[in-house]
């Protein structure tokens, strides 16, 4: 049980929050819904499963996991997953800093207006903007997060993180099961809920929608991240592959319900006019959460109750999704010979000192978002090609051994669909870049083009395949390193 | 809310709560503590 609820949590983050609502109800409501669901059937569950049976069998982090599972040769591919992860981790754990200052704030009533604003502008903006000028405020809340995170993974799994991650999932579920009911009791909710949930079946010809659901589950639900495959190391070794790995892909979609109606409802609730809460909606994650649903709160009766618990569930996702990438990083160093403290430490340091420019600018936060993000995408690959290099029928053996629902045919197709899956979504976030950059998409030096992300993943490519032997040969043996197989 | 909203919400809420469920069912009868 323990292992699904650290990976609920791993896998419940910020996104479901404030992404989540914001594209299911701008591509059709559920006719998104249910592209969501095959893009679940189709990538997360498989991958997931993937995951869960190299970190089960290795008993290794990532960096091990491919070195057994793929032959010493590409070992490369478990440090390029490590290098996209935590290049995540350096600027998420600002984000989830952003979500306990805003908590902090709204408890002790802070994000109810006192004075006036200046005219043009609403007290959200004010408030936004005074903090994210502040780097004594962003970075100070920066080294919060990643101090409770490094004293969580430092006291070790079941001393730590099994005790910190199950209370953080129950209030994270209660918080927001309790204000989306108060959401939904709102008079004029209903608007809000059927962009959610009523489908516009038209929007199921729009190939938009289809990559738009593909990118949300692969972002939202941790397939491809590498995180469940660190997990599953300290899981017991029978634990039902199959059966888990559906747990967290369905989990996460059921949270994003709760959350969506929360969000939607209260927006199309208590928004003014249905302009405004278009104009929310496509302000993007930052300015929906840290603007526009501060100001909408802030006119609610009960805010001051409502408001810190907002940011108290969305600190919690923040954080035990932040605590997960943390465990991955610490994990490979402990692979290497570290023990947890000093590997915890060594994380934690990294985390605070590369989070900083993250921390001082919201442009190089965004770059960063946008390059490895994306490379995500390529760390889902990678998993797909080490399965189908170890032999995916048996790998389905495998998983069918420890598994009550025996895995059929489906998943093999669906591990050789995957890199279909990927050239498709890769292609249109390339296309999209060059689209929007017409003339600059090219340039490493601008923040969301196609060039930053090539030079990147690029010297990252370069130094983990020159690395390679070093981490072939350095990552200590697991049960399945004697045991040769193709490749070695 | 009218009866086709309501239809909708209990078609994706209840449907992914059954599989939730069933699934979580399935891992609790084989419960048991990690290594």
């Amino acid at each position: 049980m323990a292992i699904i609820i650290a990976a609920v949590s791993m896998a419940v983050g910020t996104g479901n929050i404030w992404r989540f609502p914001r594209v299911a109800a701008e591509w059709g409501g559920g006719a998104f819904l249910i592209a969501v669901t095959v893009a679940l059937l189709i990538w997360a569950v498989p991958l997931l499963m993937c995951e869960f049976l190299m970190g089960s069998r290795s008993r290794l982090g990532n960096i091990g996991a491919f070195r057994d599972f793929m032959g010493r040769k590409n070992t490369w591919a478990g440090g390029f997953m490590v290098v996209v992860t935590l290049g995540i981790m350096f600027y998420y754990s600002v984000v989830a800093g952003w979500c306990i200052r805003y908590f902090v704030v709204a408890a002790t009533g802070g994000l109810v207006p006192d004075g006036e604003v200046a005219s043009g502008t609403t007290f959200g903006q004010e408030n936004w903007a005074a903090f994210i000028a502040n780097p004594l405020e962003t970075i100070g809340y920066h080294a919060v997060a990643v101090i409770f995170t490094t004293t969580v993974v430092y006291q070790g799994i079941k001393g730590g993180l099994e005790r910190v991650l199950k209370v953080f999932l129950v209030a994270l579920l209660v918080i927001l099961l309790v204000l989306a009911a108060r959401a939904v009791m709102l008079p004029g909710s209903a608007a809000g809920l059927r962009f959610l949930f009523v489908p516009e079946w038209a929007q199921l010809l729009n190939a938009r929608v289809w990559l738009e659901a593909f990118t949300q589950v692969a972002w939202s639900t941790g397939a491809g991240w590498g995180l469940l495959m660190v997990y599953a190391v300290y899981a017991r070794k029978n634990e039902d592959i199959a059966v888990n790995s559906g747990i967290i892909a369905f989990s996460d979609v059921l949270v994003g319900f709760f959350a969506a109606a929360l969000v939607l409802g209260t927006l199309f609730a208590v928004a003014p006019t249905p302009e405004f809460a278009d104009e929310a909606l496509g302000s993007g994650n930052y300015g929906l959460t840290f603007i526009y649903i501060v100001d909408l709160i802030a006119t609610m009766p009960g805010a001051w109750i409502i408001s810190p618990l907002f940011f108290l569930a969305l600190a919690l996702a923040g954080v035990s999704s932040f605590i997960a990438m943390f465990e991955l990083g610490t994990t490979n160093l402990m692979n290497f010979g570290f023990h947890r403290r000093n590997a915890a430490v060594v994380v934690g340091t990294l985390a605070f000192l590369l989070g900083i420019p993250s921390a001082l600018s919201i442009d190089f936060l965004g770059n960063q978002d946008w390059v490895w993000g994306v490379g995500l995408l390529i760390s889902g690959l990678l998993t797909a090609l080490a399965i189908l290099k170890y032999g995916v029928d048996r790998a389905r053996a495998e998983i069918n051994e420890t598994s009550d629902i025996q895995v059929g045919q489906w998943w093999t197709i669906c591990i050789r669909f995957i890199p279909v899956v990927f050239l498709v979504l890769f292609s249109w976030w390339i296309y999209q870049s060059v689209r929007d950059n017409p003339d600059t998409w090219w340039n490493p030096l601008e923040t969301y083009s196609t060039g930053t992300m090539a030079l990147q993943w690029g010297i990252v490519l370069v130094l983990v395949l020159a690395l390679n032997r070093f981490l072939a040969d350095r990552v200590k043996d697991g049960p399945m390193t004697k045991g040769d197989h193709d490749g070695r | 809310m009218d009866a086709e909203l309501v239809f909708w919400i209990a078609f994706f809420v209840g449907g992914y709560s059954l599989v939730v469920g069933t699934l979580l069912r399935i891992a609790l009868k084989n419960g048991g503590s990690e290594d």
